[in-house]
Protein backbone atom coordinates (compact mmCIF):
# COMPACT_ATOMS: atom_id res chain seq x y z
CA UNK A 1 0.00 0.00 0.00
CA UNK A 2 1.24 3.29 -1.04
CA UNK A 3 1.17 4.81 2.42
CA UNK A 4 3.44 2.24 4.48
CA UNK A 5 5.81 2.36 1.26
CA UNK A 6 5.95 6.11 1.53
CA UNK A 7 6.06 6.32 5.35
CA UNK A 8 8.82 3.73 5.57
CA UNK A 9 12.11 5.98 4.29
CA UNK A 10 11.08 8.82 7.39
CA UNK A 11 10.32 6.12 10.21
CA UNK A 12 12.98 6.14 11.10
CA UNK A 13 13.21 9.83 11.79
CA UNK A 14 10.96 9.67 14.84
CA UNK A 15 13.89 8.31 16.82
CA UNK A 16 14.40 10.52 19.62
CA UNK A 17 15.88 13.56 18.20
CA UNK A 18 13.64 16.05 19.46
CA UNK A 19 15.36 19.10 17.97
CA UNK A 20 12.46 21.54 16.96
CA UNK A 21 10.06 23.20 18.57
CA UNK A 22 6.87 24.12 19.23
CA UNK A 23 4.75 25.05 16.79
CA UNK A 24 1.91 27.54 17.61
CA UNK A 25 -1.69 27.12 17.62
CA UNK A 26 -4.23 28.72 15.20
CA UNK A 27 -6.00 31.49 16.63
CA UNK A 28 -10.25 30.75 17.10
CA UNK A 29 -13.13 33.64 17.38
CA UNK A 30 -11.79 35.32 21.32
CA UNK A 31 -9.87 32.02 21.95
CA UNK A 32 -6.76 30.65 20.52
CA UNK A 33 -7.55 27.23 19.20
CA UNK A 34 -5.08 24.28 20.41
CA UNK A 35 -5.71 21.05 18.91
CA UNK A 36 -5.62 18.23 21.82
CA UNK A 37 -5.30 14.87 20.89
CA UNK A 38 -7.49 15.46 17.94
CA UNK A 39 -8.36 18.11 15.42
CA UNK A 40 -11.87 18.63 13.43
CA UNK A 41 -11.07 15.59 10.61
CA UNK A 42 -8.11 14.10 11.95
CA UNK A 43 -8.45 10.91 14.27
CA UNK A 44 -7.32 10.89 17.57
CA UNK A 45 -3.68 11.74 18.18
CA UNK A 46 -3.12 12.80 15.14
CA UNK A 47 -1.53 16.00 15.11
CA UNK A 48 0.38 15.51 17.91
CA UNK A 49 1.96 12.32 16.67
CA UNK A 50 2.62 14.02 13.01
CA UNK A 51 4.90 16.55 15.06
CA UNK A 52 6.46 14.32 17.06
CA UNK A 53 7.16 12.08 13.74
CA UNK A 54 8.64 14.94 12.25
CA UNK A 55 10.95 15.68 14.82
CA UNK A 56 8.93 18.83 16.48
CA UNK A 57 7.61 18.96 19.95
CA UNK A 58 4.26 20.48 20.56
CA UNK A 59 3.43 22.64 23.99
CA UNK A 60 0.54 21.25 24.69
CA UNK A 61 1.17 17.48 23.58
CA UNK A 62 0.23 16.02 26.31
CA UNK A 63 -3.61 17.31 26.62
CA UNK A 64 -6.14 15.40 27.17
CA UNK A 65 -9.28 15.32 25.26
CA UNK A 66 -10.96 15.55 21.81
CA UNK A 67 -11.34 18.51 19.67
CA UNK A 68 -9.71 22.19 20.24
CA UNK A 69 -8.88 23.76 23.41
CA UNK A 70 -9.59 27.64 23.48
CA UNK A 71 -6.65 29.01 25.66
CA UNK A 72 -6.15 32.73 26.48
CA UNK A 73 -3.10 34.18 24.82
CA UNK A 74 -1.13 35.07 27.89
CA UNK A 75 -0.78 31.85 28.34
CA UNK A 76 -0.24 30.66 24.05
CA UNK A 77 2.57 34.02 24.72
CA UNK A 78 3.79 32.08 27.61
CA UNK A 79 4.18 28.57 26.80
CA UNK A 80 4.67 28.99 22.79
CA UNK A 81 5.88 32.59 22.71
CA UNK A 82 9.63 31.76 21.77
CA UNK A 83 9.01 29.11 19.08
CA UNK A 84 10.87 29.24 15.97
CA UNK A 85 7.72 27.79 14.07
CA UNK A 86 4.63 28.23 13.88
CA UNK A 87 2.27 26.12 11.93
CA UNK A 88 -1.57 26.69 11.23
CA UNK A 89 -4.27 25.82 9.15
CA UNK A 90 -6.00 28.73 7.78
CA UNK A 91 -7.62 29.26 4.47
CA UNK A 92 -6.95 33.49 4.22
CA UNK A 93 -3.87 33.84 5.74
CA UNK A 94 -1.63 34.16 2.60
CA UNK A 95 0.72 36.84 3.72
CA UNK A 96 2.40 38.24 7.40
CA UNK A 97 0.39 41.39 6.88
CA UNK A 98 -2.75 38.98 7.17
CA UNK A 99 -1.41 37.46 10.55
CA UNK A 100 -0.99 40.79 11.74
CA UNK A 101 -4.60 41.98 10.49
CA UNK A 102 -6.12 39.24 12.97
CA UNK A 103 -4.39 40.47 15.93
CA UNK A 104 -1.66 43.07 15.91
CA UNK A 105 -0.51 40.80 19.23
CA UNK A 106 0.53 38.05 16.68
CA UNK A 107 3.91 40.24 16.02
CA UNK A 108 4.92 39.49 19.22
CA UNK A 109 5.30 35.63 18.61
CA UNK A 110 9.24 35.39 17.70
CA UNK A 111 7.75 32.95 15.02
CA UNK A 112 6.08 35.94 13.24
CA UNK A 113 9.53 38.01 13.54
CA UNK A 114 11.53 35.25 12.06
CA UNK A 115 9.60 34.86 9.00
CA UNK A 116 9.15 31.95 9.86
CA UNK A 117 4.72 31.31 9.57
CA UNK A 118 3.68 28.57 7.69
CA UNK A 119 -0.47 27.91 6.81
CA UNK A 120 -1.98 25.02 5.40
CA UNK A 121 -3.45 26.20 2.49
CA UNK A 122 -1.60 26.01 -0.30
CA UNK A 123 -4.07 23.68 -2.48
CA UNK A 124 -7.91 25.48 -1.82
CA UNK A 125 -10.65 24.31 -4.04
CA UNK A 126 -13.44 26.78 -6.04
CA UNK A 127 -15.67 26.54 -3.08
CA UNK A 128 -12.95 27.60 -0.27
CA UNK A 129 -12.40 23.86 0.84
CA UNK A 130 -9.23 23.25 2.01
CA UNK A 131 -7.37 20.13 0.60
CA UNK A 132 -5.27 19.56 3.81
CA UNK A 133 -8.49 18.10 5.42
CA UNK A 134 -9.23 16.53 2.09
CA UNK A 135 -6.50 14.68 0.69
CA UNK A 136 -4.57 15.38 3.15
CA UNK A 137 -6.80 13.13 5.51
CA UNK A 138 -6.41 10.00 3.01
CA UNK A 139 -2.49 10.75 3.05
CA UNK A 140 -1.08 12.30 6.18
CA UNK A 141 2.44 10.57 4.56
CA UNK A 142 1.91 14.08 2.39
CA UNK A 143 1.42 16.07 5.93
CA UNK A 144 4.32 14.32 7.26
CA UNK A 145 6.32 15.04 4.13
CA UNK A 146 5.40 18.67 4.50
CA UNK A 147 6.30 18.83 8.33
CA UNK A 148 9.38 17.44 8.15
CA UNK A 149 10.77 19.74 5.03
CA UNK A 150 9.64 22.47 7.41
CA UNK A 151 10.86 21.39 10.68
CA UNK A 152 13.66 19.88 9.79
CA UNK A 153 15.20 20.97 6.04
CA UNK A 154 18.42 19.48 5.95
CA UNK A 155 16.68 16.14 5.59
CA UNK A 156 14.58 16.69 2.76
CA UNK A 157 16.45 19.15 0.36
CA UNK A 158 14.36 20.03 -2.84
CA UNK A 159 10.96 18.87 -1.06
CA UNK A 160 8.17 20.80 -2.76
CA UNK A 161 5.58 21.17 -0.60
CA UNK A 162 2.19 19.75 -1.08
CA UNK A 163 -0.08 21.76 1.65
CA UNK A 164 1.75 23.85 3.41
CA UNK A 165 3.03 27.32 2.41
CA UNK A 166 5.52 30.03 4.05
CA UNK A 167 3.74 33.61 4.86
CA UNK A 168 5.77 36.19 3.74
CA UNK A 169 5.03 40.07 3.84
CA UNK B 1 -19.96 55.26 49.49
CA UNK B 2 -18.52 56.86 46.38
CA UNK B 3 -15.22 56.30 47.79
CA UNK B 4 -15.36 52.88 48.80
CA UNK B 5 -16.87 52.12 45.30
CA UNK B 6 -13.42 53.62 44.34
CA UNK B 7 -11.76 51.69 45.96
CA UNK B 8 -13.49 48.46 45.25
CA UNK B 9 -12.70 49.10 41.48
CA UNK B 10 -9.04 50.04 41.98
CA UNK B 11 -8.60 47.07 44.07
CA UNK B 12 -10.27 44.95 41.11
CA UNK B 13 -8.27 46.35 38.73
CA UNK B 14 -4.76 45.61 40.11
CA UNK B 15 -5.80 42.06 40.62
CA UNK B 16 -7.12 41.58 36.84
CA UNK B 17 -3.22 42.56 36.31
CA UNK B 18 -1.86 40.54 39.01
CA UNK B 19 -4.05 37.35 38.45
CA UNK B 20 -4.67 35.65 34.79
CA UNK B 21 -4.63 32.19 33.29
CA UNK B 22 -1.17 31.99 33.91
CA UNK B 23 0.10 32.12 36.72
CA UNK B 24 3.17 35.40 37.29
CA UNK B 25 4.35 35.68 40.81
CA UNK B 26 3.57 39.12 42.16
CA UNK B 27 7.52 40.09 42.22
CA UNK B 28 7.49 39.46 38.45
CA UNK B 29 4.24 41.09 38.05
CA UNK B 30 5.81 44.41 39.65
CA UNK B 31 8.96 43.96 37.69
CA UNK B 32 7.32 43.86 34.47
CA UNK B 33 4.99 46.83 34.98
CA UNK B 34 8.16 48.94 35.54
CA UNK B 35 9.87 47.77 32.89
CA UNK B 36 12.53 45.90 34.64
CA UNK B 37 11.69 42.15 34.18
CA UNK B 38 11.86 39.68 31.92
CA UNK B 39 10.78 40.65 28.54
CA UNK B 40 8.49 37.50 28.11
CA UNK B 41 6.81 38.77 31.31
CA UNK B 42 6.70 41.86 30.00
CA UNK B 43 4.91 41.59 27.21
CA UNK B 44 2.35 39.61 28.77
CA UNK B 45 1.68 42.16 30.89
CA UNK B 46 1.80 44.68 28.63
CA UNK B 47 -0.01 43.54 25.56
CA UNK B 48 -2.38 41.36 26.95
CA UNK B 49 -3.25 41.78 31.11
CA UNK B 50 -3.04 46.00 31.35
CA UNK B 51 -5.25 46.02 27.65
CA UNK B 52 -7.66 43.65 29.06
CA UNK B 53 -8.07 45.33 32.58
CA UNK B 54 -8.30 48.99 31.39
CA UNK B 55 -11.10 47.51 28.82
CA UNK B 56 -12.68 45.65 31.59
CA UNK B 57 -13.00 48.54 33.26
CA UNK B 58 -14.58 51.22 30.39
CA UNK B 59 -16.49 48.42 29.12
CA UNK B 60 -18.07 48.11 32.66
CA UNK B 61 -18.47 51.34 33.53
CA UNK B 62 -19.82 52.06 29.89
CA UNK B 63 -22.95 49.62 30.32
CA UNK B 64 -23.49 50.49 34.25
CA UNK B 65 -24.11 53.78 32.99
CA UNK B 66 -26.01 53.31 29.78
CA UNK B 67 -27.63 50.21 32.12
CA UNK B 68 -28.94 53.70 34.58
CA UNK B 69 -30.29 55.93 31.54
CA UNK B 70 -32.14 53.06 29.96
CA UNK B 71 -34.08 52.33 33.13
CA UNK B 72 -34.88 55.87 33.76
CA UNK B 73 -35.93 56.83 30.28
CA UNK B 74 -38.28 54.04 30.22
CA UNK B 75 -39.04 53.89 33.55
CA UNK B 76 -38.46 49.98 33.65
CA UNK B 77 -36.50 48.06 35.04
CA UNK B 78 -35.81 45.76 33.26
CA UNK B 79 -34.59 48.04 30.69
CA UNK B 80 -31.08 48.04 29.21
CA UNK B 81 -28.36 49.30 27.25
CA UNK B 82 -29.62 46.73 24.41
CA UNK B 83 -33.31 46.84 24.81
CA UNK B 84 -33.44 49.29 21.44
CA UNK B 85 -31.63 46.50 19.39
CA UNK B 86 -27.89 48.02 19.70
CA UNK B 87 -26.24 44.76 20.06
CA UNK B 88 -28.59 42.88 17.50
CA UNK B 89 -27.75 45.56 15.54
CA UNK B 90 -23.90 45.41 16.07
CA UNK B 91 -24.37 41.43 15.71
CA UNK B 92 -26.39 41.59 12.51
CA UNK B 93 -23.21 43.82 11.05
CA UNK B 94 -20.63 41.40 12.17
CA UNK B 95 -22.40 38.15 10.88
CA UNK B 96 -22.95 40.00 7.40
CA UNK B 97 -19.11 40.25 7.35
CA UNK B 98 -18.29 36.77 9.15
CA UNK B 99 -21.12 34.57 7.42
CA UNK B 100 -21.31 36.56 4.51
CA UNK B 101 -24.65 36.34 2.10
CA UNK B 102 -24.16 32.20 2.50
CA UNK B 103 -23.58 30.04 -0.35
CA UNK B 104 -21.95 32.20 -2.50
CA UNK B 105 -18.64 30.45 -1.90
CA UNK B 106 -15.03 32.10 -2.63
CA UNK B 107 -14.81 35.78 -1.77
CA UNK B 108 -17.90 35.07 1.19
CA UNK B 109 -16.77 32.47 2.88
CA UNK B 110 -13.32 34.90 4.13
CA UNK B 111 -14.69 34.80 7.65
CA UNK B 112 -12.94 36.80 10.21
CA UNK B 113 -9.45 35.67 9.18
CA UNK B 114 -10.46 37.32 5.57
CA UNK B 115 -11.49 40.54 7.58
CA UNK B 116 -9.17 40.97 10.39
CA UNK B 117 -10.10 42.54 13.53
CA UNK B 118 -10.74 46.18 12.26
CA UNK B 119 -13.13 44.94 10.10
CA UNK B 120 -15.25 43.09 12.66
CA UNK B 121 -15.24 46.66 14.72
CA UNK B 122 -16.21 48.59 11.81
CA UNK B 123 -18.66 46.09 11.18
CA UNK B 124 -19.59 46.31 14.46
CA UNK B 125 -19.89 50.04 14.83
CA UNK B 126 -21.79 50.16 11.42
CA UNK B 127 -24.60 47.62 12.38
CA UNK B 128 -25.14 49.69 16.12
CA UNK B 129 -25.09 53.10 14.29
CA UNK B 130 -27.57 52.09 12.32
CA UNK B 131 -30.00 50.21 14.29
CA UNK B 132 -29.33 54.00 16.29
CA UNK B 133 -30.24 55.82 13.68
CA UNK B 134 -33.55 53.95 12.87
CA UNK B 135 -34.57 54.22 16.45
CA UNK B 136 -33.60 57.99 16.36
CA UNK B 137 -35.84 58.34 13.77
CA UNK B 138 -38.98 56.77 14.76
CA UNK B 139 -38.38 58.24 18.36
CA UNK B 140 -39.29 61.77 16.52
CA UNK B 141 -42.50 60.20 15.54
CA UNK B 142 -43.76 58.42 18.59
CA UNK B 143 -45.01 59.94 20.97
CA UNK B 144 -44.68 57.55 24.24
CA UNK B 145 -41.89 55.71 25.29
CA UNK B 146 -43.49 52.84 25.87
CA UNK B 147 -44.40 52.65 22.29
CA UNK B 148 -40.34 53.73 21.13
CA UNK B 149 -39.40 50.66 23.33
CA UNK B 150 -41.50 48.00 21.83
CA UNK B 151 -40.23 48.97 18.51
CA UNK B 152 -36.66 48.91 19.81
CA UNK B 153 -37.20 45.43 20.98
CA UNK B 154 -38.90 44.14 17.78
CA UNK B 155 -36.38 45.85 15.53
CA UNK B 156 -33.42 43.98 17.81
CA UNK B 157 -35.49 40.85 17.25
CA UNK B 158 -35.66 41.06 13.62
CA UNK B 159 -31.55 41.32 13.19
CA UNK B 160 -31.97 38.24 15.44
CA UNK B 161 -33.96 36.38 12.95
CA UNK B 162 -31.72 37.41 10.34
CA UNK B 163 -28.77 36.55 11.61
CA UNK B 164 -30.43 32.62 12.82
CA UNK B 165 -31.35 32.72 8.69
CA UNK B 166 -27.85 33.37 8.21
CA UNK B 167 -26.36 30.60 10.62
CA UNK B 168 -28.38 28.30 9.01
CA UNK B 169 -27.30 28.15 5.69
CA UNK B 170 -23.66 28.75 6.60
CA UNK B 171 -20.97 26.54 7.00
CA UNK B 172 -20.51 25.41 10.47
CA UNK B 173 -16.71 26.97 10.65
CA UNK B 174 -18.24 30.30 10.05
CA UNK B 175 -21.04 30.06 12.50
CA UNK B 176 -18.58 28.47 15.05
CA UNK B 177 -16.36 31.87 14.66
CA UNK B 178 -19.76 33.92 14.63
CA UNK B 179 -20.57 32.43 17.93
CA UNK B 180 -17.19 33.06 19.61
CA UNK B 181 -17.86 36.51 18.91
CA UNK B 182 -20.96 36.56 20.23
CA UNK B 183 -19.79 35.38 23.93
CA UNK B 184 -17.74 38.26 23.91
CA UNK B 185 -14.38 39.38 25.51
CA UNK B 186 -12.67 42.01 26.97
CA UNK B 187 -9.26 40.15 26.18
CA UNK B 188 -9.51 40.92 22.19
CA UNK B 189 -8.20 45.19 22.40
CA UNK B 190 -5.31 46.27 21.67
CA UNK B 191 -3.51 49.77 22.55
CA UNK B 192 -4.18 50.77 19.17
CA UNK B 193 -8.23 49.62 19.85
CA UNK B 194 -8.16 51.31 23.29
CA UNK B 195 -6.89 54.58 21.62
CA UNK B 196 -10.07 54.85 20.18
CA UNK B 197 -12.48 53.76 22.82
CA UNK B 198 -11.29 55.04 25.87
CA UNK B 199 -11.77 59.13 24.41
CA UNK B 200 -15.13 57.71 23.12
CA UNK B 201 -16.36 56.09 26.23
CA UNK B 202 -14.77 58.93 28.46
CA UNK B 203 -16.85 61.29 26.41
CA UNK B 204 -20.06 59.72 26.36
CA UNK B 205 -19.63 58.96 30.34
CA UNK B 206 -18.96 62.11 30.60
CA UNK B 207 -21.90 63.41 28.73
CA UNK B 208 -23.76 60.62 31.23
CA UNK B 209 -22.46 62.28 33.96
CA UNK B 210 -22.91 65.81 32.63
CA UNK B 211 -27.23 64.77 31.93
CA UNK B 212 -28.32 63.89 35.27
CA UNK B 213 -30.66 66.67 36.09
CA UNK B 214 -33.39 66.39 33.33
CA UNK B 215 -33.48 62.12 34.14
CA UNK B 216 -34.20 62.72 37.67
CA UNK B 217 -36.96 65.21 36.67
CA UNK B 218 -38.26 62.24 34.09
CA UNK B 219 -38.71 60.15 37.10
CA UNK B 220 -41.69 61.21 37.85
CA UNK B 221 -43.07 60.99 34.42
CA UNK B 222 -43.00 63.18 31.42
CA UNK B 223 -45.55 65.26 32.30
CA UNK B 224 -43.78 66.27 35.67
CA UNK B 225 -41.25 66.64 33.66
CA UNK B 226 -42.63 69.12 31.28
CA UNK B 227 -43.75 71.22 34.06
CA UNK B 228 -40.73 71.41 35.77
CA UNK B 229 -39.23 73.03 32.36
CA UNK B 230 -37.40 70.06 31.12
CA UNK B 231 -37.40 69.75 26.85
CA UNK B 232 -38.25 65.54 26.79
CA UNK B 233 -38.06 65.19 23.09
CA UNK B 234 -34.54 66.71 23.45
CA UNK B 235 -33.62 64.60 26.82
CA UNK B 236 -34.97 61.78 25.13
CA UNK B 237 -33.05 62.15 22.12
CA UNK B 238 -30.02 62.68 24.34
CA UNK B 239 -29.79 60.07 26.39
CA UNK B 240 -30.78 57.39 24.08
CA UNK B 241 -27.54 58.74 21.98
CA UNK B 242 -25.43 58.79 24.84
CA UNK B 243 -26.31 55.43 25.74
CA UNK B 244 -26.18 53.81 22.68
CA UNK B 245 -22.97 55.37 21.61
CA UNK B 246 -21.56 53.35 25.10
CA UNK B 247 -23.33 50.61 24.23
CA UNK B 248 -22.44 50.25 20.39
CA UNK B 249 -18.24 51.45 21.67
CA UNK B 250 -18.29 48.29 23.88
CA UNK B 251 -20.26 46.05 21.62
CA UNK B 252 -17.72 46.54 18.63
CA UNK B 253 -14.60 46.03 20.58
CA UNK B 254 -15.43 43.35 22.91
CA UNK B 255 -18.72 42.05 21.85
CA UNK B 256 -21.83 41.42 23.66
CA UNK B 257 -21.22 41.78 27.16
CA UNK B 258 -24.96 40.38 28.89
CA UNK B 259 -26.21 41.05 32.41
CA UNK B 260 -23.69 44.02 33.25
CA UNK B 261 -26.11 46.98 31.97
CA UNK B 262 -29.14 45.86 33.54
CA UNK B 263 -28.06 44.63 36.75
CA UNK B 264 -25.18 47.18 37.84
CA UNK B 265 -28.08 49.91 38.25
CA UNK B 266 -30.31 47.94 40.40
CA UNK B 267 -27.14 46.74 42.57
CA UNK B 268 -26.02 50.78 42.71
CA UNK B 269 -29.64 51.78 43.88
CA UNK B 270 -29.57 49.29 46.31
CA UNK B 271 -26.46 49.62 47.33
CA UNK B 272 -26.41 54.11 47.94
CA UNK B 273 -30.82 54.06 48.61
CA UNK B 274 -31.25 56.25 46.46
CA UNK B 275 -32.96 56.90 42.96
CA UNK B 276 -30.91 60.38 42.58
CA UNK B 277 -29.19 60.29 39.40
CA UNK B 278 -26.68 62.99 40.50
CA UNK B 279 -25.22 60.40 43.02
CA UNK B 280 -26.68 57.17 41.03
CA UNK B 281 -25.02 57.86 37.73
CA UNK B 282 -21.47 57.82 39.20
CA UNK B 283 -22.40 55.03 41.54
CA UNK B 284 -23.22 52.97 38.84
CA UNK B 285 -20.15 53.98 36.80
CA UNK B 286 -18.20 52.45 39.77
CA UNK B 287 -19.81 49.24 40.41
CA UNK B 288 -19.97 48.66 36.84
CA UNK B 289 -16.06 49.23 36.38
CA UNK B 290 -15.85 47.25 39.82
CA UNK B 291 -18.11 44.12 38.68
CA UNK B 292 -16.97 44.07 35.53
CA UNK B 293 -13.15 43.65 36.57
CA UNK B 294 -14.13 41.16 39.21
CA UNK B 295 -15.53 39.24 36.43
CA UNK B 296 -12.67 39.61 33.83
CA UNK B 297 -10.56 37.57 36.97
CA UNK B 298 -13.42 34.62 36.95
CA UNK B 299 -13.10 34.55 32.75
CA UNK B 300 -9.03 33.64 32.93
CA UNK B 301 -10.06 30.60 35.09
CA UNK B 302 -6.79 30.87 37.46
CA UNK B 303 -5.00 27.44 37.98
CA UNK B 304 -6.27 26.46 34.58
CA UNK B 305 -5.06 27.45 31.05
CA UNK B 306 -8.35 27.93 29.29
CA UNK B 307 -10.35 30.73 29.43
CA UNK B 308 -14.29 30.75 30.09
CA UNK B 309 -16.72 32.52 27.80
CA UNK B 310 -17.58 36.41 29.17
CA UNK B 311 -21.04 36.30 28.56
CA UNK B 312 -21.29 33.04 30.93
CA UNK B 313 -19.67 34.34 33.55
CA UNK B 314 -21.28 37.85 34.08
CA UNK B 315 -24.62 36.51 33.60
CA UNK B 316 -23.51 33.06 36.16
CA UNK B 317 -22.09 35.14 38.63
CA UNK B 318 -24.50 38.20 38.30
CA UNK B 319 -27.68 36.07 39.17
CA UNK B 320 -27.45 34.92 42.54
CA UNK B 321 -25.72 38.46 43.35
CA UNK B 322 -28.77 40.15 42.26
CA UNK B 323 -31.10 37.89 43.56
CA UNK B 324 -29.87 37.41 46.63
CA UNK B 325 -29.51 41.41 47.17
CA UNK B 326 -33.14 41.77 46.34
CA UNK B 327 -34.40 39.17 48.56
CA UNK B 328 -32.32 40.88 51.60
CA UNK B 329 -33.06 44.38 50.79
CA UNK B 330 -36.61 45.71 52.77
CA UNK B 331 -36.97 48.32 50.15
CA UNK B 332 -36.45 45.73 47.21
CA UNK B 333 -39.02 43.31 48.86
CA UNK B 334 -41.98 46.05 48.57
CA UNK B 335 -41.21 46.46 44.94
CA UNK B 336 -38.35 47.96 42.57
CA UNK B 337 -38.74 51.80 42.66
CA UNK B 338 -37.07 52.93 39.54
Amino acid sequence: MPCVLRCAPFACLSSGDLRSFVPCPAPRGGGHGVPGRKNDAFPPQAVASLLKDAGGTYAWADTKGTGSTALDLETVLSKAGDAPTWLVVENNWKSLADVEKADARYAKFKAFQDGNVWSANKVLGPGGGNDYYERGVARPDLILADLIAILRPELAPGHELTFYQRLTK
Amino acid sequence: MLIALAAVTAAGFVLAVVVGSTPLPLGDVLAALTRTGDPGTETIVWTVRLPRAVTALLAGAALGAAGAQMQTLFRNPLAEPYILGVSSGASLGVALVVIGLGGVGGAFTAGVAGFGRIGIVLAASAGAAAVLLLVLMLSRRVRSVATLLIIGVLVGSAAVSLISLMLTYTDPRLAQQYIAWGLGTFSGTTWSDLAVLAPVCAGALAAALAGVKPLNALLMGENYARTMGVNVRRTRTATLLVSSVLAGAVTAYCGPVAFLGMAVPHMARLLIGTSDHRVLMPAAVLLGAGTSLLCCVATQAPGSEAVLPLNAITTLLGTPVVIAVLLRSRSARMGLAV
